[in-house]
């Protein structure tokens, strides 16, 4: 009855079917329309949460019938059930309603979902629509009850597998945004009132601007905003309903960052901070015993650490142990998979796990060394906000040194990697468990020197315009692991790779020797490759001038180089962005010339660049005689996240070295 | 003289000094010790494949999840098979055995057969070997009991990693129908039917442009091919027939292929494990799903539904691609093949050989600026149109392998007309020919003070290059993609 009601609040609640006729020329060149999409949430005492969603997607291309063909509904039957209670479609063609299931009952498949890397039994419920022309409209009625995660409880009977791990709490992230065009969207949640719900909308789209006369007579100005959020009591309970209408795609600006951090959502939580939620992390663990050592894992510790040199060594040691013998895939341990950690016995007999698992491998290793040692939540590539929702989606490990200091260490994210953090995740909030509780932190900026990239060359320009040169690629921390992709397939296909970099600049080099550092020793000294070769006639001669681009500027081991593919084609955004990580990039080349020259000259317009965000510099410099040039230029880009207010000094860094990268230098006599 | 030879020995120091791997020598991943494959035609017509596969892990690369040794996965359609695990282990260096968990076996869909409830009921076993580590041997052996005798099997016995011993047994009892069996390799005589053994198999090459090696290709059929057909027409898709409709009848029967790849969902099943059974043309239609043949009979009947005369063209018996099942359709007296698992324009069925060989003459002119780099020297560009399809940066100094390319008669024409006078400062004009590997010339020059014109034409012989033909040939591509930049004068 209820469900009735809602639903004709929800037709009320839609502008009159000649509006959107003429609205629907505002959808061209979308595939679908969802005319709404309705969410109630009821949550129980225990944190439990029955959620039922009734939503209504116009077709509006054939691409829009082919993504539709199939309504398909994912959970994990440890914690969650789900059920496709009702789907029609509504026919254009003809006034009438196919039945597809009517109360859960029709073809509905019940299926093991696809996966790969992680094997935990994550399953689907799948109807298939049929054939579906543009102009119909599907409906559909769902019903979920439980959470995401499973986790551990000793009497599971009736609903207890569905409450939540944090026992009696309830959260939730809504995304008030749609790559297709929605019309209105509406989310309810129904909770006891001293659950003490909070919420926040972030990105709320902004209105019409609306000005009223005070009563001075003073003209102001405010924005309304279409996203409504309403509250009302029922007895001991309290109904919050947040709606938003005319949802329109967001047109996403080059490298953006993720869909949440810059469109409208909304976070619940019932959880009073942080720190309930670090102590319960912590205690979810410790209690199932997840660090718990074995003989086997001592045993492999002690081997590990015999040589090691200091506190700090002992640490790298044990992470890049994990970090290159743990593989990542997962295996369910049933019954409480998800939020707690494999203990350490499976992990060592396994050698396989997720992130969570190969934290929880390493905080075993590092406590067996004697090491105070957390697990830790964290959010790859997309932000956590104050709301203390779960907005996690990687697992770390945080070490506590003997001066007190901790340092984060992410076994998942180094393989091959010479950083015991990655430092693609700076700028990134993280949560660690522990016993006195802890707050929400955010990586710090990683300097871009730790990151540098230095191409020096010494070359010869021959008087028929061959280059001889010698170039030297060396790089360290996220920089050193973009060099390497290079190594990073076959053995036998290394020298192939290698031959390709140089390649990529001109087709015509021919190499004598390609020189580099031996790969499996990764962790003792930054990449290094040293490439001899020749290109012939790479200079040109006109009426005495010679003409060229210093090698190293034409962006060799582009790979490294990741800016460099953002596009900076518009002069302005209004998005922030980002790229993989801060960078330096270094490049110095002293070229030989064939003859003495007097001048230099040179056609781009190069501007030096000094800004908290990027630094660029470039120099060349004839010596005494006007037998050598020097080339120098240094790339400074200091972050990964970027605000839409760094854009301007980024791309002209980035403008600067794609110029210098193809304009000729021209010296005369 | 003397800063030319010490930069060199520096360098060597340097390297040494670091640790450089020189001279690395190149160990594969991983290495299979025994690939065995067992098939035993039952008295009853069932059929039992044993497969057998030991692998030893060598680098780290095998062991991490970036490779595809960590797991296993086994595709198999519960209704006309049944499939028994019968061991799977990891065998460390220091002897101990480690045993597969039972939660490391997981019964999945398979990707494949996604987003189609006709195809829901397959299965995929995901094994996930546990306890790996440098040195340790994979073991693994399963058998597939299949209901029927409907087996076609094309077995590249050549791997991503070498292969110590490869071998395949068949206790068939007469019924093989087809047999085709590797250049390498020998047959043993014992108490099976057939038994063939490769050794030593080298693991494949990564190199582009290769010719497909089926030196350790292995061939064996016990079914006639079914014949595919449709009915004559499909009137639920009347509708969307009539909507794409074009006057053109080339283009129209294009639509109506790329109506059918676009908006019907793909489910890349192998056909055997479907029996090599076909769904009706209405079916796939109805569940906007369906295998790559699935979709060919659902084309054939949509094309049909617009009033022309269509076929499936069904292969002959024994081995081929069924993804490459074509439709037939003639127009105006003419059969043309079309197939909506692939872009490629309708090709008249007995005119492939011809139309493989590339013949392009393009003309083009534009209206541009050249770029000034000091006083009166410009530099300018030539737009890379229509190149021949060859990633130059991707040809690399070495080759082991044959190299295969698209014979070519390429011939360019651009017209560039600049809008004030230049001079051409260094006209190009470049013919070179190697017997047996093709030919070249470029010609840019100067035809009025205000245009220059590139004149290019590549002539690639055959399609199949020895390695040792294949630096000439690399020498003739760098020629050709080098030569796009000219010097000016204003």
């Amino acid at each position: 009855m209820k469900r009735i009601v809602l639903t004709l609040c929800l037709f009320a609640l839609l502008p009159s079917l000649q509006a959107q006729e003429m609205a629907l020329a505002k959808y061209k060149g979308y595939h679908q329309l969802t005319r709404f999409d309705s969410t109630s949430v009821v949550v129980e005492e225990s944190g439990l949460s029955h959620v039922s969603q009734h939503y209504r997607i116009d077709m509006l291309d054939f691409a829009g019938c082919r993504d539709n063909n199939v309504v398909k509904m994912d959970y994990d039957p440890q914690s969650a059930y789900v059920e496709i209670q009702r789907v029609l479609v509504h026919r254009m063609a003809e006034p009438i309603v196919d039945t597809i299931v009517w109360d859960g009952k029709g073809t509905i498949y019940n299926y093991v979902a696809p996966a790969r890397l992680i094997y935990w039994g994550a399953s689907q419920k799948m109807v298939e629509v049929g054939h579906l022309e543009p102009g119909d409209e599907l409906e559909v009625w769902t019903y979920r009850k439980g959470f995401t995660y499973a986790l551990l409880y000793d009497n599971p009977s009736d609903d207890s597998r569905y409450i939540p791990p944090m026992r009696g709490h309830f959260y939730d992230i809504v995304p008030f945004w749609s790559t297709q065009p929605v019309q209105l969207k509406v989310y309810s949640v129904n909770v006891p009132t001293h659950k003490n719900l909070q919420y926040q909308v972030y990105n709320a789209p902004k209105g019409e601007k609306i000005c009223t006369l005070d009563g001075n007579g003073k003209e102001q100005c405010g924005e309304t905003s279409p996203f409504c959020a309403e509250t009302r009591q029922e007895a001991d309970r309290t109904i919050y309903t947040f709606s938003l209408t005319d949802i329109m795609p967001l047109k996403l600006e080059p490298n953006a960052l993720a869909n949440n951090d810059i469109e409208c959502k909304l976070l619940l939580s019932t959880a009073p901070d942080w720190q309930s939620k670090s102590i319960w992390f912590y205690g979810v663990n410790e209690d199932f015993g997840s660090f718990k050592t074995t003989p086997e894992v001592t045993a492999k510790v002690q081997e590990l650490l015999r040589d090691a040199t200091s506190e700090q060594d002992s640490i790298a040691i044990l992470t890049h142990w994990v970090a290159d013998n743990i593989r990542y895939c997962g295996i369910s341990m049933g019954k409480g998979e998800g939020y707690t950690l494999h203990n350490a016995q499976m992990n060592f007999t396994d050698r396989c796990g997720v992130c969570k698992d190969k934290a929880g491998m390493l905080i075993t290793m590092l406590r067996a060394a004697g090491f105070q040692a957390y697990a830790a939540m964290t959010m790859a590539h997309e932000r956590i906000e104050n709301i203390p929702a779960d907005q996690f989606n990687h697992s770390v490990c945080a070490v506590v040194h003997r001066n007190g200091t901790i340092e984060m260490l992410d076994p998942t994210w180094v393989p091959n990697v010479r950083e015991l953090w990655s430092s693609a995740e700076q700028q990134q909030g993280y949560l660690i468990g522990m016993p006195q509780g802890s707050d929400l932190m955010y990586t710090p900026l990683s300097p871009a020197e730790n990151h540098y990239l230095k191409i020096d060359a010494k070359s010869k320009i021959k008087r028929n315009g061959d280059l001889i040169a010698t170039l030297t690629i060396t790089a360290e921390g996220q920089s050193d692991k973009a060099v390497r992709g290079v190594f990073s397939g076959r053995q036998s296909e290394w020298q192939s790779n290698l031959e390709r970099e140089l390649l990529k600049i001109d087709p015509r080099a021919k190499i004598e020797s390609i020189d580099y550092t031996d790969n499996d020793l990764y962790l003792e000294h930054p990449v290094t490759i040293i490439y001899n070769f020749t290109i012939p006639q790479y200079a040109t001669t006109v009426d005495s001038a010679l003409i060229f681009i210093p090698f190293s500027a034409r962006n060799i081991y582009a790979r490294a180089m990741s800016h460099l593919a953002i596009d900076i084609t518009e002069t302005y955004r209004t998005q922030p962005f980002a790229d993989q990580c801060s960078r330096f990039v270094q490049i110095n080349e002293s070229i030989r010339l064939p003859h003495a020259y007097k001048r230099m000259h040179y056609s781009a317009d190069i501007m030096g660049v000094v800004h908290p965000a990027a630094n660029y510099s470039c120099g060349f410099q004839l010596d005494e005689k006007g037998r050598t040039l020097i080339f120098s230029e240094n790339i400074m880009l200091n972050k990964r996240i970027y605000d839409a207010s760094d854009y301007p000094a980024f791309r002209c860094t980035v403008g600067n070295q794609k110029a210098v990268a193809t304009t000729p230098v021209v010296l005369t006599k | 003289m003397k800063r030319q030879h010490i930069l060199p020995i520096f360098a060597f120091l340097l390297m040494v000094m670091l640790g450089t791997d020189t001279c690395a020598s190149l160990q594969p991943d991983a290495i299979y010790k025994l690939i065995r494959r067992t098939y035993t035609v039952n008295q009853d017509g069932s059929m039992d494949i044993q497969y057998r596969k030991e692998i030893t892990l060598l680098r780290n690369r095998a062991i991490t999840a970036y490779a595809d040794k960590g797991e296993t996965f086994i595709l198999y359609n519960p209704d006309c098979e049944q499939l028994t695990i019968n061991e799977s282990y990891t065998l460390l260096p220091n002897g101990t055995k480690v045993m597969t968990p039972s939660n490391a076996f997981v019964e999945q869909l398979p990707s494949e057969c996604e987003n189609c409830g006709r195809y829901n009921n397959i299965r995929e076993m995901a094994i996930i070997h546990t306890g790996l580590e440098y040195d340790c041997t994979i073991v693994l052996d399963y058998t597939i009991h299949r209901n029927t005798l409907l087996v076609s099997e094309q077995i590249d016995m050549q791997m991503d990693c070498p292969v110590e011993r490869y071998e395949i047994i068949c206790d068939h009892h007469g019924r093989m129908r087809k047999l085709s069996t590797p250049k390498d390799g020998y047959l043993v005589t014992d108490a099976h039917d057939f038994h063939w053994v490769s050794t030593n198999i080298p693991q494949a090459s990564l190199e582009p442009y290769k010719v497909k090696n089926t030196s350790y290709s292995l061939s064996m059929s016990f079914l006639s091919m079914p014949l595919y057909e449709t009915r004559p027409s499909l009137a639920v898709a009347s509708n969307i027939v009539a909507t794409l409709h074009n006057d053109d009848t080339l283009q129209y029967i294009v639509a109506l292929r790329d109506w059918v790849r676009d908006n019907i969902h793909t489910n890349n099943i192998p056909l055997s494990h479907l029996n090599f059974e076909s769904s009706a043309a209405i079916t796939t239609f109805q569940s906007g799903c369906g295998t790559p043949l699935d979709k060919t009979i659902l084309l054939c009947a949509m094309i049909r539904e617009a009033g022309f005369v269509a076929e499936i063209e069904n292969g002959s018996e024994g081995f081929y691609d069924i993804n490459k099942v074509n439709v037939l359709v003639t127009i105006d007296g003419m059969q043309y093949r079309i197939n909506p698992n692939n872009n490629n324009h309708p090709r008249v069925k007995d005119a492939a050989h011809e139309e493989v060989r590339s013949v392009q003459n393009i003309q083009s002119r534009y209206h541009t600026q050249p770029t000034l780099i000091y006083g009166n020297i410009y530099t300018y560009t030539f737009p890379k149109v229509s190149q021949p399809d060859i990633d130059i940066t991707k040809l690399t100094t070495k080759r082991s392998q044959p190299f295969t390319i698209r014979p070519l008669n390429y011939e360019r024409i651009q017209k560039i007309e600049f809008t004030d006078n230049y001079q051409l400062e260094s006209p190009i004009k470049i013919k070179k020919s190697i017997a047996d590997i093709g030919s070249l010339s470029i010609e840019i020059t100067q035809i009025s003070p205000n245009t220059i014109q590139e004149k290019r034409k590549l002539v690639i012989e055959k399609r199949a290059f020895e390695p040792s033909e294949y630096k000439k040939l690399r020498k003739l591509l760098i020629i050709w993609f080098s030569n796009d930049n000219i010097i000016l004068k204003k």
